[in-house]
């Protein structure tokens, strides 16, 4: 800017007050950028950061321990709405089937979203049934028929990494089965 | 279900399930007890949003009540209005969760009062408070299954 001012001095086309505004609207015009650009990014930030919410999260079980018992599976990952962080705890009930694959199942009932529970009931042994109307579901995570349930349990899909269980951040619907 | 734009679209379409309305009662002080009414409101708090998340779909949880300790003896009003509407039959179980021992002789009636002994949560790291809530909810889980079989079984027999 002081280059400015010396060839304001040679030519005199530029006077001190339109030195000084345009000086002013330049500082100005920084000022607001540097507001407004934050405020820009925070606006597009979700929309970059979409395409890393496929992540997979860590489990604390290792596939080994996995038996053809559904086992409850908790985990935590770190999610960030605008300004407000908070913990996201995901259940999954967790087994091998017949064919030693693994299955993961959403606790979410497809009724009302109670959460389901293996073997809690008496009258419904090696089942998910949910305590709020009494939804049953098989161990594959089909629903009774005759019970409130609309659908099958959803499913979280997995990977192994070192042994250990991964599971994706929500499940997903089972189309048609 | 929680009292929000979201969930009031589903609670209105799905209104026979949703029979069960839970009103966590919340202590406001700010002399003497009050870090005491804060911790009690932060443990009710999170254990009522434990709840919601077990029963979803048979629990409106309510927006906490807030009562100054000092004018407990008013709030027996409250109860006038809940009254209608389990009279109206607009929903069978009102629950009642509190830390205060005070609330279990208040109310009589139709009501169910879950008085649950705060834990203090001040200096517990996430995941321990975590765990201590999530063993405060099951134990209050257990409870309303409980409660509504009871219900259900008394309602059957009535029937007969």
């Amino acid at each position: 800017m002081s280059k400015e001012k010396q060839s304001g001095k040679e030519k005199q086309d530029i006077s001190r007050r339109q030195f000084l505004s345009y000086s002013i609207m330049g500082v100005g015009g920084f000022m607001a950028a540097a507001t407004v650009m934050p405020m820009l990014r925070m606006a597009i930030d979700p929309v970059l950061k979409a395409e890393a919410s496929g992540d997979f999260i860590a489990t604390n079980v290792k596939v080994d321990e996995i038996t053809t018992e559904p086992q409850r599976v908790d985990f935590n990952f770190e999610q960030k709405d605008g300004w407000y962080e908070s913990t996201v705890t995901q259940t999954a009930w967790v087994y091998k089937d017949e064919n030693g694959e693994i299955v993961a199942l959403s606790p979410i009932c497809k009724h009302l979203g109670c959460t389901v529970s293996w073997n809690s009931s008496d009258n419904y042994p090696d089942k998910f049934y949910c305590p709020c109307h009494k939804g049953v579901y098989d161990k594959d995570g089909t629903n009774v028929p005759g019970t409130p349930p609309r659908g099958p349990l959803d499913r979280y899909q997995y990977q192994i990494n070192d042994g250990v269980l991964y599971l994706s951040r929500r499940a997903s619907e089972v189309g048609g089965e | 279900m929680k009292w929000n734009a979201r969930d009031a679209t589903v609670f209105f379409n799905e209104k026979e399930y949703i029979d069960t309305v839970c009103i966590p009662l919340v202590p406001i002080a700010f002399e003497g007890d009050g870090k005491t009414a804060a911790n009690e409101s932060e443990f009710i708090d999170l254990v009522t949003r434990a709840i919601e998340k077990q029963f979803k779909g048979r629990i409106l949880l309510l927006p906490p009540f807030i009562y100054f300790r000092s004018s407990e003896e008013e709030l027996s009003r409250l109860f006038d209005y809940w009254e209608n509407y389990i009279e109206n039959g607009y929903f069978k179980h009102i629950i009642f969760i509190t830390s205060n021992p005070f609330w279990q002789k208040v109310i009589n009636g139709n009501y169910k009062v879950i008085w649950l002994p705060s834990i203090p949560l001040e200096h517990l790291d996430e995941s321990t408070k975590l765990r201590v809530i999530n063993n405060q909810a099951e134990q209050v889980i257990d409870h309303i299954i409980h409660h509504w079989q009871e219900v259900e079984r008394r309602n059957n027999l009535q029937k007969k």
